[in-house]
């Protein structure tokens, strides 16, 4: 094999793409041919920088712009994509929502007398009966003496006995009038 | 050693510093224009093999070339880079 045609397979020695019988072929001349090594060599390393090289990578989003302007999406889709936007905007955006919701909600809870009585536990729904002792009033009224200091009005009393006496309205008005 | 150097040894980059970043990009800048500059038909077989790793049959079933046709052009490809790329080279 001339040294022409060994490095025309040089490439392919590197890349183990030979068959059999031309590797051996190769190997038989580079053993002998220290030109051929040297260009083996140069190759290899050309081989190693080009292995090292890394691919160009577009900018993120680059794609799906260009994919936009090529195919304009229409105006529903636009509006599915803002509204369920991915998960890592829409997460806090919702956890946010919700302690706005939840400071606005204790604000108005404390705010307003009508939902201070709201937030209040109801009185019992069942209505008392009148002669029971719940249907005093429980603000105004003075509570009722004891049973066994109570008095009661027995006939023939002081009251009775001694019942108050009547005013003469008329001589209260004209002095010496008669009715 | 002083507890400075034990700093500047920690925190220094393991894989070479500015110098060797700056050289490393200055060498793929080289190699993309001397890819860019080959002939079509040698630079779309070197990028098919070296840059996204197919096989030879895959490149000729790709371009419906024979494997003897990928052979040698991608042996040229590589020798004009190799010409292109002599003072990165050790």
């Amino acid at each position: 094999m001339t040294c022409s045609e060994t490095r025309d397979l040089l490439s392919a020695w590197l890349d183990q793409a030979l068959d059999a019988h031309e590797r051996e072929q190769v190997e038989a001349h580079l053993a002998g041919c220290p030109e051929c090594r040297r260009e083996l060599e140069g190759l290899r390393s050309t081989v190693t920088v080009l292995s090292r090289v890394e691919h160009p990578r577009a900018p993120v989003g680059f794609v799906d712009r260009v994919m936009g302007e090529v195919y304009p999406a229409p105006w529903y889709r636009k509006l599915g994509r803002l509204v369920f936007q991915p998960l890592s905007v829409k997460l806090p955006l919702e956890a946010g929502a919700m302690v706005v919701i939840a400071i606005l909600g204790v604000y108005l809870l404390q705010g307003t007398p009508e939902m201070k009585d709201a937030a209040r536990p109801d009185v019992p729904a069942v209505a008392p009966r009148p002669d029971s002792r719940q249907s005093r009033c429980r603000h105004h009224c003075p509570r009722p003496p004891p049973r066994h200091l109570r008095q009661r009005a027995q006939p023939g009393s002081r009251k009775e006995r001694h019942p108050l006496p009547v005013r003469n309205v008329s001589a209260t008005i004209w002095p010496g009038a008669r009715i | 050693m002083r507890h400075g150097e034990e700093i500047l040894l920690r925190v220094a980059d393991p894989h070479g510093g500015p110098d060797t970043g700056a050289e490393r990009g200055e060498m793929e800048a080289a190699l993309h224009r001397a890819i860019a500059e080959l002939d079509e038909d040698r630079r779309v077989v070197v990028i098919l093999r070296d840059l996204e790793g197919l096989s030879y049959e895959e490149i000729a079933s790709a371009l419906g070339i024979e494997l003897g046709t990928v052979r040698s052009r991608l042996h040229r490809a590589r020798m004009d880079l190799k010409g292109k790329m002599e003072r990165f080279l050790p």
